[in-house]
């Protein structure tokens, strides 16, 4: 994944994400869902599904225990690709 | 320059303190020792030291270990009952190595007990009180002289070595006015603690690659660690690797084992050609000594010894004095407790050096002896009078 | 705002051992937020907490910090901030560690008035021992210690540290973590002794206990219990019944703070001369 199209609003670190849906409830856009991943003990994380409807609120951030889910400022650019795939630039 | 002071004992300890570079003070209200905190309380502010009445014993010891970790050389006082309540806290300070004096003017127990009477009966207490394997550093002055000078080595003991020391006084030595020459401040030997060198990213509070004793930063200087009471790494945050663990809780009763021969003071008196020799502490080895100038004079060959650090007890030149001893009488103002101590080390034969991988490792130089050992024991808050000491050794003579 | 949290943190050190869900993280969070608005260094802040969940909070954050026993951080936290008394000195500590064995402590450092700042993580349960019961376990909830129901009345941890003397008051909970940080960023430059009452889920030891054991719907009920003061002033008492108030409900800046008396004593002693 080339550096320039990874600036999107919200981002989850999987090391830290120990899957408790605290962000997933809190979200007003239904932008995270939880997804299953054999990969971690707890079976299950949260993942950064519409990134497009984020409106940077900063809920989530805030309501996560594990320092695991950032959110870019606003007023900062973003490029990211949509849930549908497409190219989204955000100047601000 | 030299002084002479008439003081009692509390007020020598404060006087040690002090000068010794005590600047923060925590206590609590408990006969016999609140002159103590009283002389604390007005000497510290007027020389820019912090001193603290604090809600509780455990306050007041959990508080001082604040202000030695906050840079400051700290002490606390109490006596029996509050001691028995501190003991959560000493342990805190034995297992964070953290310098700290603890002060214990030990009067009649158990429980509330004889709160203005003398009593010798915390001398287990000081070497089992807190959980766990844990160094000790005991010490019983016996002259209101020693009251001072004994602090000044408590202090350095616990600030070489990064754990806590206890002085152990009693209620007659606390109390016992004498003249006393203080020597000048000059001629002291202050020991500090040993602070890091290196740079505060490469700092780790719990380093033994600078010796078995790590330095110790201040908080706030720059240094930022961790310090914990559960077992830790050199990071000083919280293990349980037991191939560490055993080599750390080893290294804690090492610094004080391996360093015995130096910590270990003793006072040999007539002891060269003594055919009875008595063993005696802290105050009570002055009456023991007026019992052996009065045996003496009466044409028995009697001597003293006498522990000046109780713990690590001075085994070896205990056991060199009884090798040669017929008789030992051990007299001591509680119902036997360093007795079982000094029993095990003549008749043993063996005196601990170390402790490495689960072994103790012993000096067996010194043969076991042979002497016959009597006790002149009593708990009733009286001192123990060189008469009865006196008595004893015409009979066994 | 976003906020770089590896500035604070000791990083190496995480995921750190919370039960996923647990509020410990989220109030430390809002303590490491209400710290980068103030713009205070590292070096000058020293966090001291006491045994129990909320109180390995010091292991993690990149401070002059210190885990001592059970109850007894305020007793540590008044030496390290009376031998320097012009840096920051920050309490973390549960419900069980500030207000039943460490009652004493924290009623005379509310009675002293000492510039530290306690933020009491109240998840009414001692949670690390295995979910105990609490001073502040609500009435007639399950715990460990009181299977049948819990017969004990709760510490009101507010009313308590004002009564004590305490110039900052303030409660909030992990479902509201804006406010939150905003309470702590007051309480920690409120100049006297400020305590926080933070309502946080523990889901895996109340919780479980008590029907609670997913950590989304103990945080709606904590939202649910909690009602902010603004709001409580328009209820009456009946309405207020079983609900905690949130927001700064005490705040006092006229009584002396305790380093400032004290040294005022210490100029007092060395104007007098002598010895």
């Amino acid at each position: 994944m080339s550096e320039p199209l990874n600036k999107p609003p919200v981002k989850i670190d999987l090391y830290l994400c120990k899957g408790c849906s605290l962000c997933v409830d809190v979200c007003p856009k239904n932008v995270l869902e939880m997804v299953n991943n054999p990969s971690v003990w707890y079976g299950t994380v949260a993942e950064v599904k519409r990134p497009e409807d984020c409106i940077r609120c900063f809920q989530c951030e805030n309501a996560c225990p594990d320092f695991s889910i950032r959110v870019v400022d606003r007023g900062v650019e973003l490029i990211f690709k949509s849930s549908t795939g497409e190219e989204i630039t955000k100047s601000k | 320059m030299k002084r002479t002071v008439v003081a009692n004992g509390n007020e020598m300890v404060v006087e040690g303190a002090i000068d010794a570079g005590c600047r923060f003070f925590a206590g609590y209200p408990i006969t016999p020792s609140s002159e103590i905190a009283e002389g604390m309380a007005k000497r510290l502010p007027k020389i820019g030291g912090v001193f603290l009445q604090m809600e509780d014993e455990i306050a007041s010891v959990a508080c001082a270990i604040g202000g030695s970790l906050g840079g400051k050389k700290s002490m606390t006082a109490s006596s029996g009952p509050g001691i028995s309540l501190k003991q959560e806290g000493i342990g805190l300070a034995c297992m964070a190595e953290i310098p700290l004096v603890i002060i214990n003017v030990m009067r009649g127990g158990p429980s509330t007990g004889l709160p203005t009477r003398i009593a010798q009966a915390d001398v287990m207490q000081a070497r089992w009180g807190t959980h766990g394997d844990h160094p000790v550093v005991a010490i019983c002055p016996a002259t209101v002289k020693e009251c001072y000078t004994e602090t000044i080595r408590a202090f350095n003991i616990a600030e070489e070595l990064r754990t806590p020391v206890y002085v152990l006084t009693d209620a007659f030595l606390a109390h016992l006015s004498e003249k006393v020459e203080l020597p000048d401040g000059k001629e002291l030997k202050i020991v500090n603690r040993k602070r890091p060198s290196v740079k505060p990213e490469d700092y780790y509070p719990y380093d033994t690659g600078f010796g078995d004793v790590p330095p110790i930063a201040d908080y706030f200087s720059g240094y930022r660690f961790h310090v914990t009471g559960l077992n830790h790494d050199k990071t000083g945050f919280p293990d349980i690797n037991p191939v560490l663990q055993e080599s750390e809780e080893e290294r804690l009763i090492n610094k004080v084992l391996r360093r015995q021969e130096k910590i270990a003071t003793y006072e040999n008196y007539k002891i060269e050609d003594a055919d009875i020799v008595i063993v005696a502490y802290g105050s009570n080895a002055l009456g023991a000594k007026e019992a052996v100038d009065s045996a003496r004079k009466a044409g028995i060959k009697a001597g003293l010894f006498r522990p000046i650090t109780i713990w690590p007890f001075p085994s070896i030149a205990l056991q060199q004095v009884a090798a040669s001893a017929k008789h030992i009488i051990v007299t001591e103002v509680n119902l036997g407790q360093m007795v079982y101590e000094i029993e095990r080390i003549i008749l043993g034969g063996r005196a601990v050096t170390e402790i490495k991988n689960g072994n103790l490792i012993f000096d067996t130089r010194h043969p076991r002896s042979s002497a016959d050992l009597t006790t002149v024991l009593q708990a009733n808050g009286t001192p123990i009078r060189p008469n009865q000491i006196l008595s004893r050794i015409k009979e066994v003579a | 705002m976003a906020v770089e949290y590896e500035k604070y943190l000791r990083m190496d050190k995480f995921p750190h051992y919370w039960c996923p869900g647990c509020g410990n993280g989220v109030v430390l969070k809002a303590f490491i937020q209400a710290v980068d608005e103030l713009g205070w260094s590292n070096n000058d802040i020293g966090m001291v907490t006491g045994i129990g969940c909320s109180s390995r909070a010091s292991g993690y954050v990149d401070f002059n910090t210190m885990h001592t026993i059970h109850g007894r951080a305020l007793a540590v936290a008044t030496g390290i901030k009376m031998s320097n008394p012009d840096k920051h000195v920050v309490v973390i500590a549960g419900d069980g560690d500030a207000s039943a064995i460490g009652g004493n402590h924290l009623i005379h450092a509310c009675r002293r008035n000492i510039d530290i700042t306690l933020i009491i993580i109240n998840n009414w349960i001692y949670g690390m021992t295995g979910g105990q019961y609490s001073p502040t376990t609500p009435t007639g909830s399950i715990a460990a210690t009181m299977p049948y129901g819990n017969a004990d009345p709760d510490f009101d941890l507010v009313n308590l540290t004002i009564g004590a003397g305490a110039t900052f008051v303030a409660r909030s909970s992990v479902a509201e973590p804006v406010m939150l940080k905003n309470y702590i960023k007051k309480a920690l430059a409120h100049k006297g002794f400020s305590v926080i009452d933070a309502f946080s889920n523990c889901h895996i030891q109340w919780g479980r206990k008590n029907r609670f054991g997913d950590p989304v719907k103990l945080v709606k009920h904590i939202k649910s219990v909690t009602v902010s003061s603004a709001k409580a002033k328009r209820m009456n008492p009946d309405e207020l019944k079983g609900l905690f108030v949130t927001g700064i409900l005490y705040e006092n800046n006229e009584k002396k703070e305790y380093t400032e008396s004290y040294f005022d004593m210490v100029k007092r002693a060395q104007a007098k001369g002598g010895k």
